[in-house]
């Protein structure tokens, strides 16, 4: 555990006991962060500032409840910051696409999931294994971590058919999994 | 240890791809069963060397103070009390006066607001605490900024020298926790931002001599409780 995760640990443990510093230390930290990777997901800067809203106050209020013994504290925050942005995406994505969702969807092909991939550190595990998988098979699962796509939407931008995506990704989990054990 | 089809399932929920009732199922599972979140917080740990591939964006200035006002300012009560919690102290329910027929047909009404979710925030929970013969005592409410409101269905009889002290428990191993102590003459409105609020919580009052249970544990009888739930709203 690095020096900076023994930090978020505490600070979370801080947190949960009513400490509003550390909260805004966490904040000065990963905020910036945060409406990133919720921006990757959702394309609209406001929209991820609002989610990045709502994960602080979700992370406050159930401080209490992170376990170190199942992962950093890091992880633990951003996968509220995801979970959020999906499921803003799964509701604005069932109200009418407009054109001007369509092209920002397409500028961000270029910035989403392949692009993530490039940049991931040479030498981690997840991408010494996700360099094992067939390629296509790789978007499809970049694309759901990354861009917080649902299969149906994967299936669309890869172009096969649901059933098949469904079971590249089934297929890949299980690859990654004897890979990263 | 998770076995495989447990292992793909945790890989496929970090994904973000389950859906529908089998999420809910997931969740339900992974709320309690320990082997489970280890394989959520495995595969979490590895896909999170894609969360720093995001370009990180500045906030815009006024972001903190708006977290800051959601998550409510320590120790500080409400100016103007809500409708409800007029109604409340109308009811004059902690006080054990019996208000029958009018009492009923009027928490009725305040039931029908709070589910309409009008004028008020969201609760982010809500758990109905019921009394012994399982009838329904009194309705909880806890929001995202930490407080928690109590509305009354029924009256209780609170002999002198006693104090009614409501707890929840989330935790077996923790035990309940003290809320705080219902004070025959204050609101029954509580500003916890330290405890959580899930799905399952158990919520309770019981009767405690004047100044709280003297152990930090409830010694006395259980005058109402009930388990909390997501309000579909």
């Amino acid at each position: 555990m690095s020096v900076s995760e023994l930090d978020h640990a505490k600070l979370l443990v801080a947190c949960g006991r009513g400490d509003r510093a550390a909260l805004r230390a966490i904040y000065e930290r990963e905020a910036g962060a945060m409406i990133g990777i919720a921006a990757r997901i959702v394309k609209r800067r406001e929209l991820a500032e609002e989610i990045v809203h709502d994960a602080f106050v979700q992370i406050w209020r159930f401080a209490a409840r992170y376990d170190p013994a199942l992962g950093s504290g890091r992880a633990w925050m951003f996968a509220i910051v995801r979970n959020r942005a999906i499921n803003a995406l799964r509701d604005t994505s069932r109200e009418q696409a407009t054109p001007d969702d369509e092209i920002n969807a397409a500028v961000d092909r270029d910035s989403g999931a392949e692009n993530a991939f490039d940049k991931l550190a040479e030498g981690s595990a997840l991408r010494r294994c996700l360099e094992n998988l067939d390629p296509r098979r790789r978007v499809a699962v970049l694309l759901a971590y990354v861009e917080g796509l649902s299969h149906g939407e994967i299936a669309a931008r890869i172009n096969v058919p649901l059933g098949t995506c469904k079971s590249w990704i089934t297929r890949s989990l299980a690859q990654l999994r004897e890979c990263l054990a | 240890m998770t076995d495989r089809m447990d292992d793909l399932s945790a890989g496929e929920y970090v994904l973000g791809l389950m859906e529908g009732p089998a999420l809910a199922e997931f969740e339900r599972r992974l709320a309690h069963d320990r082997a489970l979140q280890a394989a959520v917080g495995h595969w979490r740990e590895h896909f999170s060397a894609l969360d720093s591939t995001a370009t990180p964006a500045r906030p815009s200035p006024v972001l903190w103070n708006k977290i800051e006002s959601s998550i409510g300012r320590p120790g500080v009560v409400d100016a103007a009390p809500n409708f409800r919690e007029r109604v409340w102290s109308n009811l004059g329910f902690w006080r054990g006066t019996s208000f029958a027929g009018a009492a009923a047909s009027l928490v009725l009404a305040v039931t029908v607001g709070l589910m309409a979710g009008r004028a008020t925030p969201k609760p982010m929970i809500i758990a109905v605490m019921q009394t012994g013969d399982m009838s329904p005592g009194a309705i909880v409410e806890a929001f995202a900024d930490g407080s928690l409101s109590i509305v009354a269905l029924k009256d209780f009889e609170v002999p002198p020298g006693r104090t009614m002290q409501f707890w929840t428990l989330w935790d077996k191993q923790k035990g309940p926790v003290s809320v705080g102590l219902i004070d025959r003459t204050k609101r029954a409105r509580f500003q916890r931002a330290d405890l959580p609020q899930q799905n399952d919580q158990l919520y309770e009052i019981t009767l405690e001599q004047e100044g709280g249970s003297p152990t930090g544990k409830p010694t006395g009888p259980v005058l109402v409780k009930g388990y909390a739930t997501t309000p579909r709203l």
